[in-house]
């Protein structure tokens, strides 16, 4: 192991240069952020993840994210177990009829100042399972939503471009 | 494909349950592994998680020209990092102690379940869907399936490792023999069939035969379907192998499983 530890110190950090801030969402965010809940949260957001009903392929991508080639956590964006703990809901998934409850339940349980952000094609309008009879189809129809991340699923550039948009409207920088 | 997603799906499951354990050293190793084997998925087909690539007649697209190349130098960083990350697996003390012996399932429960994948072949049930009833191309393909009776977390994360080998070994026999010609036939009928037709298959995907059925109706739509994962035998059996384990150890022998919510939820 030693050795292992060695090898690592002394090889750059595989870590990647974070992108830019997707346009679309910033644009898509102007309306929903104002001064005091700026100051409020400064540049730290937390974040708890709600599976309404998703393939898992969402999951996946959203796990890879805090591998060592992303690392969510320098961007002072952290995943954390309870709503109660959040700033920001991650909803994957095209919010079948038995998890809409659980979804409204999450929302409630997150304090203010929160948003929503809906990850996939799923929770854009229901995807592939849209119109199914076990599916209300997309998270809007169920919370405001105040950013989308698009893809089935989006890559894990895609939900940082997203989420950096969001902490940059958060901090006031953009 | 079937192999780069095993590769893929086992480097995440082998950090993970190291992470459990709260050795991240590893979990950071095999997530960087994890990582390449999705990249080169989306460098040769498009898509990293490789979903829609096949389709009825074949596969959506044909591989990326260059994509022999993104495998050959994918296996080439596997071949020259997975050893060492396995004897730090094997040599680390303080996590053999949490694997080993850990979440028990006894040979006899795995076969009356008729568990596949790694569940199954921990607890010395060899069934593997490419060897029986088998499918094109395996039968050409030289490959071993790892059988092992202890059935802990320990046996699952070796049998693991074992399949990683073998899925290297499989990738390279594959690339070596890549047929040219088409790579998808015309599924498209005009007309009606005489009577509905139906359908059914078994794949071994990472975690274990997947089954699945469709019947058609007479103008071509879907009348009928449905999949079975693997996890709908693995599920009751974690509930055996927990029994008598300290709860610490349950997110060990839940991720040496790693069963499916949507796959099961299907």
């Amino acid at each position: 192991m030693r050795k292992l530890l060695f090898k690592n110190l002394l090889s750059p950090p595989l870590t990647e240069p974070a992108p830019e801030a997707d346009d679309l969402a910033l644009a898509h965010l102007a309306r929903s952020f104002d001064d005091a809940q700026r100051r409020a949260l400064g540049r730290s957001l937390s974040i708890r993840h709600v599976d309404a009903g998703s393939c898992n392929g969402c999951e996946l991508e959203i796990h890879a994210l805090n591998n060592v080639f992303y690392d969510l956590e320098r961007f002072g964006l952290r995943f954390v177990a309870s709503p109660r703990h959040a700033d920001v809901l991650l909803v994957t998934g095209p919010v079948t009829h038995n998890m809409r409850a659980a979804l409204e339940r999450t929302y409630n349980a997150t304090p203010g100042p929160k948003w929503v952000v809906s990850v996939g094609t799923c929770a854009l309008d229901g995807g592939i399972f849209a119109d199914s009879y076990a599916c209300v189809g997309g998270v809007s129809k169920v919370v405001p939503v105040d950013l989308h991340i698009r893809g089935c699923p989006p890559s894990p550039v895609a939900l940082l471009q997203g989420l950096i948009a969001l902490l940059e409207k958060c901090a006031g920088a953009a | 494909m079937a192999e780069l997603e095993r590769l893929a799906n086992h480097f995440g499951d082998i950090g993970a349950i190291c992470n459990d354990a709260s050795f991240s050293l590893l979990h950071a190793h095999m997530g960087v592994l994890r990582e390449h084997v999705l990249r080169a998925a989306h460098a040769c087909f498009g898509h990293r998680l490789m979903m829609d690539c096949i389709v009825p007649g074949g596969v959506a697209a044909d591989i990326a020209e260059d994509g022999g190349k993104h495998i050959r130098s994918l296996i080439g960083t596997v071949n020259s990092t997975f050893p060492e990350l396995v004897s730090l697996y094997d040599n680390t003390a303080s996590l053999q102690d949490r694997t080993v012996t850990t979440g028990v399932l006894v040979p006899e429960l795995a076969l009356q379940y008729g568990a596949g994948g790694y569940v199954g072949r921990a607890s010395g049930r060899s069934f593997d869907a490419r060897r029986w009833p088998g499918y094109p191309p395996y039968a050409k393909l030289t490959f071993d399936i790892p059988l092992r009776e202890d059935g802990d977390v320990d046996a699952r994360v070796w049998i693991r490792i074992e399949e990683v080998r073998q899925s290297v070994a499989l990738i390279d026999q594959i690339l070596a023999g890549l047929p040219g010609g088409p790579f998808i036939v015309d599924m498209t009928r005009t007309g009606k069939a005489r009577a509905d037709r139906e359908g059914a298959a078994l794949v071994e995907g990472f975690r274990g035969d997947v089954f699945a059925w469709v019947r058609l109706a007479r103008d071509g739509r879907i009348a009928a379907a449905h999949l079975r994962d693997p996890s709908w035998f693995q599920w009751p059996l974690l509930e055996a192998a927990i029994e008598g384990n300290i709860v610490a150890d349950f997110p060990l022998c839940n991720k040496s499983f790693n069963c499916s919510y949507s796959g099961v939820d299907v």
